[in-house]
C-alpha cells in the first residue's frame, strides 16, 4: 500500500507526541522523507523502521524504569509506615522461667509508664558524640551547644519530628526549629 | 548519557551503566523517605530494576509504519 496515503489516513497517529518527537530529529526526518519519496525502495523503509524502533524502545524503557522507581518508592514508604504503626513488641510467652523473668522486666520497661521513653533511652545511651567516627565532624559537633547536639541526635538518630523533639526536651517547637537550623548552619560553615 | 546510550547499555546487558543512568532519578525519589530507610530503599529499587531488565530487553516494539497504521479500511 502507498505510504503517503497511509499517513494521510492516519493523521491522529502522526500527531502523537512520540512520532512528533521522533521526527524532530533532523536525521530521522530525512529518513522519513526518503522512505516516503521512494517507498518502493525497501532499504529506505527499513532504515526508517529501524530508527523508529530504536527510538520507541528507548522511550519505553526510560518511562518504564522511571515509573518503576517512582511508584516503588511510594509503595515502600507505605509499607514501612504501616509496619511501624501496626507492629507492637510482643513478648514471647512460652519461654523458660529465666527468659520469662527477663521478658517481664522488659515488659515493664515498655508498658509500665505512660511517659514517652525515648528520652530516657536517649540518656542511658552512649552519647551521640561517642558514635561519631569522622574526626572533622566530631570537632564541629563538639563546638555546638548542648541543646543543639541533643536536637540533632533526636532528629537524625532517633528519627523524631520537631513536635516530638519539643515534647521530649520540654521546649517550644520554635526553639527546636531555630536551634536545629542554627546547628546545621554552623556545621555547614565548618565544612566549607 | 542520553536515551541511545541507555538503549545500547540495555542491549549489551551492561547492568552497571543502566543503574548509574538512573542513579539521579533514584536519589531524587529517596527524598520522600525517612532518613534511616533511604539506603535500604535504594538497594530495593536497584534490585527491582535488575529484575525487570530481561523483560525490557525482550520488549516488542512496532516499526514506524506499523505504529502509524490505524487499521481502518
Amino acid at each position: 500500500m502507498d505510504k503517503t496515503e497511509l499517513i494521510k489516513r492516519c493523521k491522529s497517529k502522526m500527531n502523537q507526541p512520540i512520532v512528533n518527537n521522533f521526527l524532530k530529529d533532523k536525521k530521522n526526518y530525512a529518513l522519513f522523507q526518503k522512505a516516503l519519496n521512494n517507498s518502493q525502495d525497501k532499504d529506505n523503509v527499513k532504515k526508517l523502521d529501524d530508527a523508529f524502533r530504536n527510538y520507541y524502545k528507548s522511550v519505553k524503557v526510560l518511562s518504564y524504569i522511571s515509573k518503576l522507581i517512582y511508584f516503588y518508592s511510594i509503595d515502600y514508604d507505605k509499607k514501612i509506615s504501616s509496619y511501624k504503626n501496626k507492629e507492637v513488641y510482643a513478648p514471647d510467652t512460652e519461654s523458660n522461667s529465666n527468659d520469662q523473668q527477663d521478658g517481664q522486666q522488659l515488659l515493664e520497661v515498655y508498658f509500665s509508664s505512660q511517659k514517652d521513653l525515648t528520652f530516657a533511652d536517649f540518656q542511658q545511651h552512649q552519647t551521640f558524640l561517642d558514635q561519631i567516627e569522622d574526626e572533622g565532624l566530631y570537632q564541629s559537633l563538639k563546638s555546638l551547644k548542648e541543646i543543639q547536639l541533643r536536637i540533632l541526635e533526636l532528629i537524625y538518630v532517633h528519627g523524631l519530628n520537631n513536635k516530638e523533639v519539643a515534647s521530649a526536651l520540654d521546649k517550644s517547637e520554635q526553639t527546636i526549629s531555630y536551634n536545629h537550623k542554627t546547628a546545621l548552619k554552623k556545621l555547614k560553615s565548618h565544612i566549607s | 548519557m542520553d536515551n541511545q546510550s541507555l538503549l545500547s547499555a540495555l542491549e549489551e546487558g551492561n547492568l552497571l551503566r543502566i543503574i548509574s543512568f538512573f542513579e539521579p532519578s533514584i536519589r531524587k525519589n529517596l527524598r520522600n523517605t525517612p532518613y534511616q530507610e533511604r539506603s535500604d530503599l535504594e538497594q530495593e529499587i536497584t534490585i527491582k530494576i535488575l529484575e525487570k531488565i530481561e523483560k525490557l530487553q525482550l520488549l516488542e516494539v512496532p516499526t514506524f509504519f506499523e505504529f502509524i497504521d490505524c487499521g481502518d479500511g
